[in-house]
């Protein structure tokens, strides 16, 4: 399976107003399969309300979103809510990490597993054979947490991480969730450049499993280096798009970021 | 069910909603600001006709017009109203590790204070006359909440030395400290005052409250409708005044938006949440009373819990956190119950659980999306 | 004294199971070594420890706060009341009687002879369902309208459902209104066969039975997948949304578990009381009492709930006592009460014994374990990589 087979997520005409303002106006998306899609912008370009719209936190006020799943069926987000689209395949991180920050990190990576999971509440009263289903569940995010190098933290609160590792560690839960589409919002906010270049060799990891990754992120030096596709949005309207050669260059996004001046 | 729509029920449940408005605006205003259901509003309703009832008598007429009575029954609720905040809520939103061991013993000193002055009110009766019975009873009311005033004083003044900033309130503890607090104050008005239903004296009340002041529809006005009517309509515009044009109604609406933000832009949050509290229980004292004039011998410790419960019923009717939405789900709320004919409070309280099955949100509250 | 504080720690250090076991066996052996006063009073913690286990799941695990948790009190013992009485005149008609002097010998209905497990099934059942009902409005909106629906409604239920005769809808003849129920003799409860003796140490089983079901249970919902979830949703809504929980199912489950235990606890409170008690006492001070000894254990805490609602009700126990004439006031008790969830919400919020979170480091053979086991649901994209 090669980049490029088919388009995991489009959107069309998507549009997004908060009481007459115009957050996300007529925005057309594709992401292919297998890509890792770039979504960057100047601050309060509508980017997280993009991703809101996508994963059905937000109700768009016009247009479409469809999303095809791993067995290549399509699905119309429009109208979902947020849990049920995470379970068609659509897997997120937050731009303020929202771990369960109480929990233990291996319990953290266990939630993720929740919708591929199906015990019920009568047999978790009654106690049925529930140590099987359980085990698998303990094994298999032990081996989500061992993916993204955080193994020997198992046994942590999940607040008392440094941030780099809540990071990584919000990106095991979404993987633990087995996405189609993984959508990370500023996974590289706030690391320092070692830990920025393992995050992007992560990203690139996940990309060659077979998962199709869209992210928000400000750092070029990430965007540039690992992504396939670019898409420039600025005040809720989609000014650029292309390769990140063809992004770099174009006028209206140096506009966008510094300025008229600056050209 | 003939009798379901008179003019009499009419002016009735006309009544009935200026006062739940003024009540429900309290709690939407604390809602709006700190996403808190502060229980404690419907006892701050209930102290504002007690405390009324103390100064015009409560054995004994001392003369006092009712009205007259009002201004000190509102100063001493927007006191308890701020120091609520301050004792209990504020401690929950910022961690001030000295200050609570003071205003926990203060509490305490005040639930012992109260314990003991029932033990010794019912042993020692005998020697007591009803007039020194009321003497302590506005001695221990009195004392609380300067007490209360100075700890928080002091909790403020702590506050300035050293911060140990900001601690997420869990928003559960902050509900339950409420509830406490609700029943603290309603057990306390219980052990002072007893669980008999009291009534303002004749002698405080002018004479046109009972007097037939107009008529609509064949059905006669008396002066205190009329008063509930002309005080919750200019309550309201002065209020909305207030919020809308003033430099302070302005830091309100900006804390209710965006708590962190406001405070970024210089606004002092936690003045503006005491000051939110003193207006929301300076009007539930103003309803506290007129409700007492309405209903004769409504006086006791469960009024507030009841007409509080429906008074949150009407501000979800309307929109939690939308003041407009306040005043408009008191007045349907006030029909609901007008018509309804009765002290039942199920009624109100079903309409509200409609309310959230169909429009959760309420008529004028906006929609919000739960933000990510 | 410090030779006890020792004691103390190690015991505490022991695993769930073994303190379990040790806390069962100092229950089995209690009433053979102390008196019936005080056994009275441990039928009274052991109904009330049900009901803290039943809060405790929508309080502690979902962290929604239930201010009206009496009324699965209330519904429990009045069904199980309504079962036990009902019986088949000689005439043929169907009679329900829940006082004494009303007391008609007859025949049983469907061959059922009073079975106290069945009638703790069915009480539980529908007290379920009346959680979920009671839940289905606060679904769409944010948690805090859960206390006021809850407490509302309870208030609805006690004021007009309970004793009202004079009320809309009228449900005395049920709950005997303001006289209350007395239970004729000829209703007493079966246990297994054979008809329960009141007071007798019988009775002090089946009711500590209840009280390891409601452990068990709730036990292993907290540490199941659904458990998990609750947790989440306690947490934070929208990131349990973003896992793919189905918030206001599992809320719903949440609900219904805990409206199921509450009802148990209404069929032991019809046993402690000997089928003779008045619905007047099924005021919101019962629903805080609950609450309060939930709180102060430790919210999603079992051990929590358990040693919570024992002192408290112990202190409860102690202050009703008549010490050379003084007595305190009740009034004052709720006053306690009120103070109690401020302080405790103050100053230790996590209770007396908060829920143990921090997991327990790995060794390298457990480590080892898991790398190697198959891992069924380790996967990851379209590559097999397990």
């Amino acid at each position: 399976m090669s980049v490029g087979d088919y388009v995991v997520l489009s959107t069309e005409k998507l549009r997004k107003e908060f009481g007459g303002v115009c957050a996300v106006n007529d925005v057309d998306l594709d992401v292919r399969h297998g890509s890792i899609t770039a979504l960057i912008g100047p601050n309060g370009a509508g980017k997280t309300t993009v991703f809101n719209l996508i994963t059905g936190n937000y109700d768009a006020t016009r247009g479409r979103v469809t999303f095809t799943d791993s067995e290549r069926v399509e699905h119309s987000l429009c109208g979902r809510t947020p849990d049920r689209i995470t379970r068609l395949g659509i897997a997120r991180t937050f731009q303020n990490i929202r771990l369960f920050g109480d929990v233990p990190t291996l319990d953290n990576v266990k939630l993720g597993l929740h919708p591929r999971t199906s015990r019920g509440a009568l047999s978790a009263l009654l106690r049925f054979p529930a140590a099987a289903e359980e085990r698998e569940v303990h094994v298999a995010a032990y081996r989500y947490l061992e993916f993204v190098g955080l193994a020997s933290k198992s046994h942590e609160l999940a607040r008392n991480l440094p941030y780099g590792e809540q990071r990584r560690l919000e990106i095991a839960r979404a993987l633990a969730l087995a996405p189609n589409l993984l959508l990370l919002d500023e996974p590289a906010a706030g690391m320092n450049p070692q830990e920025t270049e393992d995050l992007m060799a992560l990203i690139r990891r996940i990309r060659d499993l077979g998962i199709t990754v869209l992210l928000i992120e400000h750092d070029m030096r990430l965007v540039m280096g690992i992504s396939d596709y670019i898409v420039v949005l600025d005040h809720g309207e989609v000014i650029a798009r292309g390769l990140p050669a063809e992004v770099k260059n174009s006028p209206d996004v140096i506009r966008a970021y510094l300025g008229d001046e600056a050209i | 069910m003939s009798s379901l729509l008179t003019p009499e029920k009419l002016v009735d449940a006309l009544s009935l909603g200026a006062l739940y408005a003024l009540i429900a605006v309290g709690y939407t205003m604390v809602y709006g600001i700190i996403r808190l259901i502060n229980f404690a509003h419907g006892e701050v309703f209930m102290l504002g006709a007690f405390w009324a009832l103390l100064i015009v008598g409560m054995d004994e007429p001392t003369g006092v017009n009712i009205f007259v009575a009002l201004v000190p029954s509102m100063l001493m609720c927007a006191a308890v109203g701020m120091n609520v905040d301050w004792t209990t809520y504020l401690p929950l939103r910022r961690r001030l590790p000295r200050s609570d061991a003071l205003s926990i013993l203060s509490l305490g000193l005040l639930g012992i204070g109260a314990i003991f002055y029932k033990l010794t009110g019912d042993a020692a009766h005998v020697w007591y006359s009803d007039g020194a019975h009321t003497a302590i009873g506005w001695g221990v009311i009195g004392l609380l909440p300067i007490v209360i005033f100075a700890l928080a004083l002091g909790e403020k003044l702590e506050w300035l030395g050293r911060s140990l900033g900001r601690v997420a309130s869990d928003r559960l503890s902050a509900l339950i400290t409420a509830i406490g607090m609700s029943l603290i104050l309603q057990t306390l008005a219980q052990l002072i005052w007893g669980a008999e239903p009291r009534a303002f004296p004749e002698a405080s009340l002018p004479a046109f409250l009972n007097e037939s002041v107009f008529s609509i529809f064949g059905a006669r006005v008396a002066g205190k409708e009329l008063v509930i009517w002309v005080a919750a309509i200019v309550i309201m515009v002065l209020l909305q005044l207030l919020v809308t044009r003033t430099k302070i109604g302005t830091a309100m609406r900006a804390c209710s938006m965006d708590q962190k933000t406001a405070a970024l832009m210089g606004i002092s949050v936690d003045s503006v949440i005491a000051f939110t509290f003193v207006i929301g229980s300076a009007m539930a004292a103003i309803a506290g009373v007129l409700y007492a004039v309405k209903v004769g011998g409504s006086i006791s410790f469960r009024m507030g819990y009841y007409q509080g419960l429906i008074a949150f019923a009407a501000a979800v009717l309307g929109g939690i956190g939308n003041i407009k939405g306040a005043m408009l789900g008191g007045v349907l709320i006030g029909f609901v119950q007008g018509f309804s004919g009765g002290g039942n409070f199920s009624l109100p309280f079903v309409v509200m659980i409609l309310v959230l099955l169909i429009m959760p949100r309420g008529i004028l509250g906006e929609p919000q999306a739960t933000r990510a | 004294m410090s030779f006890l504080a020792a004691q103390l720690r190690r015991l505490g250090s022991l695993d769930d199971r073994t303190q379990g076991l040790i806390a069962l066996a100092l229950a089995v052996v209690l009433p053979f070594v102390v008196g019936r006063t005080f056994l009275n009073t441990s039928l009274y913690i052991g109904t009330y420890a049900v009901l803290a286990l039943g809060l405790n799941v929508v309080v502690g695990f979902t962290g929604l706060l239930d201010l009206g948790f009496v009324l699965f009190l209330a519904t429990g013992a009045v069904v199980t009341s309504f079962l036990l009485s009902l019986t088949r005149t000689p005439d043929g008609t169907v009679q329900w009687a829940v006082s004494a002097s009303g007391g008609i010998e007859g025949t049983q209905i469907f061959g059922f002879d009073g079975s106290i497990l069945l009638i703790i099934l069915i009480a539980g059942s529908v007290c379920a369902l009346v959680g979920v009902l009671r839940g289905l409005p606060t679904l769409r909106v944010r948690g805090d309208y859960y206390a006021i629906v809850t407490l509302g409604i309870a208030e609805i239920a006690f004021e007009t459902f309970l004793w009202d005769e004079n009320s809309w809808i009228n449900f005395t003849q049920f709950t005997g209104g303001a006289f209350g129920i007395k239970l004729p003799r000829a209703d007493r409860p079966v246990l297994l066969g054979d008809p329960l003796r009141w007071s007798s140490p019988t009775v002090y089983f089946l009711i500590l039975a209840g009280v390891v079901v409601a452990v068990l249970a709730t036990h292993h919902l907290n540490r199941s997948r659904v458990g998990r979830a609750l947790a989440a949703i306690r947490l934070d809504e929208t990131a349990a949304r973003a896992c793919g929980v189905n918030v206001n199912r599992h809320k719903l489950i949440a609900f219904a578990v805990s409206g199921f235990i509450g009802g148990i606890g209404g069929a032991l409170f019809v046993v402690w009381k000997e089928g003779t008690y008045s619905v007047k006492s099924f005021d919101v001070w019962q629903s805080i009492l609950i609450l309060c000894g939930v709180v102060l254990g430790g919210m999603g805490s079992i051990r929590g709930a358990l040693v919570g609602i024992t002192v408290l009700l112990a202190i409860d126990q102690a202050l009703r006592q008549n010490y050379g004439g003084v007595t305190v006031p009740a009034e004052a008790l709720n006053l306690i009460y009120g103070f109690l969830l401020i302080v405790v919400m103050r100053f230790r919020p996590q209770g007396l014994l908060p829920p143990v979170r921090r997991g327990r480091p790995l060794t390298e053979s457990e480590h080892e374990a898991l790398r190697t086991e198959p891992a069924r649901l380790f996967r990851l994209g379209d590559k097999d990589v397990s």
